[in-house]
């Protein structure tokens, strides 16, 4: 494990030693590519005049609420189609053929109706986020195991007890591959919707920062970026280790 | 309907099954099936594969209703279900709950306060030697704890009776002969109504009361068994005796005979 590591950050910082000597020379052009001591400086310069935690702030926020309603709608209405039928057999295939629709060549529209502010941001990210925990919800309670139910239906349990103590636990671990996907897709909401209409926030900066040529504030935008996709996925499995205990790790991949 | 007869705990008349197979056609499964248990017996039901047990002891516990037939149960709840305890053939513990979780849910799902359900569930995992791993996740243990824990589990509500599939499929001869006592030290110290189905005869003679033979599909009850071994009884040391090969060869013809027609179809 400790190898790994130390491959791991080797070959990173290879690639960014050689990045920097690279530019240095203008073997590869800093105009357009940038370089990691020029990056590294306007980070600070970033930080000092207090833009960066004002930009990163409004992003965020607009990532994080769309995660957290996108996701909350998407496991109700899966759980919601998973179990009633009739519902599933009316609503599926519409909710499918919604899906097609590229959902971010919409963003100007939904920046006519929600305006410039956060809300158009958050109900970007929020859609994007809905369709993904929405198709694993829904997949996830479709296959619970059939004897599972009939056996604690067996044990005296009610519909609502065989909803909260078999359904419920065993589509977790869907609902949280759709929340890992969900994660990726709520910064993509919020960017993309910065890119399209807005005053502050990473996704408005990079837009103006490439408008002025400023390569090196829009590998810091992407830098801040990397930082929080890491951070949150790195939560999220955090979670997923203490909520998915009960299953054997199976895992031979990494670490 | 609700029994008047003494000591009988569950009666059966008329009872019929049949399937829709997914290629079209009707698989009749019981046909005209009548049968009756008796408070705190072990009963075990013989039958050749796929005659229809499982779904015999489905239909008895609840699971799904008879095309036609009766069912009259004597039961502390009238006709109600949850004084039935029912074990599969399948390992239907829950896996993302512990040992302790699994064997407490059916207290847990009748509201008793988790420190009355706690007492109770110890115990009994004490009494199948699972101690060590009460709060372990199933897929921590092996095929025959496992076994145990759905076994207990199915004790731990206290219900009239309990139905047993076949629970020891798939073990080894040790293990089994292992379960096998436990089982009977359990049923001689709680002496609940035990209703236990296998397909191997030894096995039904050595733990029970009185044993079914099952005809092939459609089926019946086509004969049955009283077994007079002496209790307590030995799960291993009983298999050597003389009444054993004797009561052994008298059931084999019987069940033999079926299983040839079945075969044969
Ligand atoms: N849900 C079902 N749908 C269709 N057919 C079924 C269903 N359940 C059982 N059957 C059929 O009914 C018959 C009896 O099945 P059952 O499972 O009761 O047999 P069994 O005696 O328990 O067999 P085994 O000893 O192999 O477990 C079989 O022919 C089976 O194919
Ligand atoms: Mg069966």
């Amino acid at each position: 494990m400790i190898k790994l590591y130390l491959l791991r950050t080797a070959l990173i910082f290879t690639v960014v030693f050689s990045w920097e000597i690279l530019a240095a020379g203008h073997y590869i052009d800093p105009f357009y590519v940038s370089q990691p001591s020029r990056i590294f400086n306007d980070l600070i310069a970033f930080y000092s005049s207090g833009d960066l935690v004002k930009h990163l702030a409004i992003t965020l926020k607009a990532a994080l609420w769309g995660l957290a309603i996108g996701g909350f709608v998407g496991v109700a209405i899966g759980f919601l189609l998973g179990r009633i039928k009739l519902l599933a057999d009316v609503l599926e295939p519409i909710v499918t053929a919604l899906y097609g629709i590229p959902k971010l060549a919409l963003a100007p529209i939904f920046i006519l109706w929600f305006g410039v502010g956060i809300e158009s941001k958050i109900f970007l990210s929020g859609l994007l986020v809905f369709y993904l925990v929405f198709f694993s919800t829904f997949s996830g309670v479709r296959s619970v195991d059939p004897q599972l139910i009939g056996a604690v239906r067996l044990l005296g349990a009610s519909r609502i007890q065989i909803l909260m103590k078999v359904i419920f636990p065993s589509s977790v671990p869907w609902i949280l591959a759709g929340v890992r996907g969900g994660i990726g897709a709520s910064l993509i909401g919020a960017i993309v919707g910065e890119y399209m209409g807005a005053s502050a926030g990473i996704g408005w900066m990079i837009m103006y920062a490439t408008s002025f040529f400023q390569t090196d504030r829009v590998m810091s935008c992407i830098f801040l970026l990397l930082l929080i996709g890491l951070t949150l996925n790195l939560l999220l499995k955090n979670a997923e280790q203490y909520l998915l205990r009960w299953r054997p790790n199976l895992d031979f991949s990494t670490n | 309907m609700v029994l008047t007869v003494d000591n009988i705990l569950l009666s059966v008349s008329d009872l019929n099954k049949s399937f829709k197979s997914s290629s079209g056609d009707t698989v009749e499964a019981l046909k005209n099936l009548n049968l009756e248990i008796k408070r705190q017996e072990f009963l075990a039901i013989v039958g050749p594969s796929g005659c229809g047990k499982s779904t015999l002891l489905n239909i008895l516990a609840g699971l799904y209703p008879p095309d036609s037939g009766t069912i009259a149960r004597d039961m502390a709840d009238g006709n109600g279900l949850r004084n039935i305890g029912h074990i599969s053939q399948a390992d239907t513990l829950l896996p993302w709950r512990t040992v302790v979780q699994n064997v407490e849910l059916g207290l847990e799902l009748r509201g008793v306060s988790k420190g009355r359900r706690r007492a109770v569930v110890e115990k009994l995992i004490e009494q199948v030697d699972l101690s060590q791993f009460k709060n372990n996740y199933p897929f921590e243990l092996s095929g025959g704890m496992k076994k145990r824990a759905i076994i207990i589990r199915a004790l731990a509500y206290d219900p009239d009776i309990i139905f047993m599939d076949e629970p020891f499929v798939g073990l080894d001869v040790q293990t089994r002969d292992l379960l096998e006592e436990d089982i009977l030290k359990l049923w001689h110290e709680t002496r609940k109504t035990i209703v236990f189905v296998t397909h191997d005869l030894a096995e039904a003679i050595t733990l029970a009361d009185r044993v079914i033979i099952m005809s092939s599909r459609p089926s019946t009850v086509k004969s049955e068994h009283t077994i007079h071994l002496p209790r307590p009884r030995s799960t291993v040391d009983i298999k050597f005796t003389e009444d054993f090969t004797e009561t052994y060869k008298k059931i084999w013809d019987d069940l033999s005979a079926e299983v040839k027609k079945s075969r044969s179809k």
